[in-house]
């Protein structure tokens, strides 16, 4: 155990010099604090390689091309079904949003019935009734929904969603 | 993806891949697998372990491409997914094994062996047999310096490098690599001369 406070400049002078295996477990523990709490010593040792591994180190074999190739393969399928899985998700999370988005619409129709001002008072506003959608037209990604209210009003809405998966 | 990066070959090769273009990823799977399969292998002791965290991890980085930002290197990113997978499987296989334990069975538990029961001391020792008492002291380690010796290893990567990796700061790295050379030197200190290993008594 060191008795004495560590210079620190010093302890680092050594470990960017490799010296990381000839310091001391309390100089250790004094250079990760410093190192950590000071990004200007952390910064000197950004582009410092540790010392060699030495006799640390081995030769491991590498698989051969068979089993790379089977790897590979592997990869090929999951990255294809990860793929799949996306565009799975990405087709309920787009039932869920018109799901929302009618039922939304039914809470505003509902809302709507039950708070509708009496046309006595001035202004009121009317559903549109007799009316005949003919040809909805949408561009690029973007999908069109008409929904009926379920009344014998032959209120509609038209919704135009952007389509989720981009296709 | 940072489309204000530098448009190098590499830079091209991730836009291409992250677009889905089948070539350009098999041509950075087989510009990184061996990287990749040397630090599953340290951190997870066993060839075909190694190779199942290899394609798990080149399907996750080639799903997540299109998010990846390219502050890091791609070598570097895709080495840190590695590790973490490395190290769930290794955390799955500790719990596979206290199941196994408290069955009182054996089979596939982990190939986990004390340094010094596994091979005669000595420099008569084969090749081979060097390299098995060197993985199995790796092996005991405990995982976050198994984690950090496996990245540098190579020799290639500095800690900037190894920190960027892992995900800890370069303190850190420091001390769990201090820590894992002295326990590396302990476990096989019979195998090398005595003023080889530069540990401190």
């Amino acid at each position: 155990m060191s008795e004495t406070t560590p210079n620190l400049d010093a302890l680092l002078d050594r470990l960017a010099a490799g010296e990381l295996d000839a310091f001391e477990p309390d100089e250790i523990e004094a250079l990760e604090r410093h190192l950590n709490e000071h990004s200007g010593a952390a910064e000197r040792m950004i582009n410092v390689k540790p010392p060699a591994a030495g006799e640390l180190a081995f030769d491991e074999p590498m698989p051969d091309e068979s089993a790379w190739g089977a790897v590979w393969d592997g990869i090929d399928a999951g990255v294809k079904s990860a793929r799949r899985s996306t565009i799975r998700r990405s087709r309920w999370s787009n039932l869920f949003r018109v799901s929302g988005a009618l039922a939304a619409c039914a809470l505003a129709m509902v809302a709507w019935k039950i708070t509708r001002p009496d046309a006595s008072a001035g202004w009121s506003m009317e559903l549109a009734g007799n009316v005949e959608i003919e040809d909805l037209e949408v561009f690029g990604d973007e999908t069109g929904f008409v929904s009926y209210a379920d009344d014998d009003s032959g209120a509609a809405f038209v919704w135009v969603m952007e389509d989720a998966e981009g296709a | 993806m940072n489309r204000s990066s530098v448009e190098s070959p590499e830079n091209r090769l991730l836009e291409s891949a992250a677009r889905g273009d089948g070539e350009a990823r098999r041509t950075l799977f087989e510009r990184y697998r061996e990287a990749a399969y040397r630090v599953a292998l340290r951190v997870t002791g066993r060839n075909e372990d190694a190779l199942d965290v290899v394609q798990d991890a080149f399907i996750k980085a080639f799903d997540s491409l299109g998010g990846f930002q390219r502050e890091a290197a791609f070598k570097t990113w895709l080495l840190r997914i590695v590790t973490n997978r490395s190290l769930d499987l290794l955390r799955s296989r500790k719990v596979r094994l206290a199941v196994s334990l408290d069955r009182d069975e054996e089979g596939d538990g982990p190939r986990i062996q004390p340094a010094g029961d596994s091979a005669a001391p000595g420099a008569g020792l084969e090749r081979g047999e060097l390299a098995e008492r060197l993985r199995n002291a790796i092996d005991a380690l405990p995982p976050d310096q198994r984690a950090v010796f496996a990245m540098y290893a190579d020799g290639e990567a500095t800690y900037g490098e190894i920190a960027e990796a892992l995900g800890v700061p370069i303190g850190t790295v420091m001390s769990r690599l201090y820590h894992a050379r002295r326990k590396l030197h302990e476990m096989l200190k019979d195998l090398a001369p005595p003023d080889v290993t530069g540990v401190r008594k």
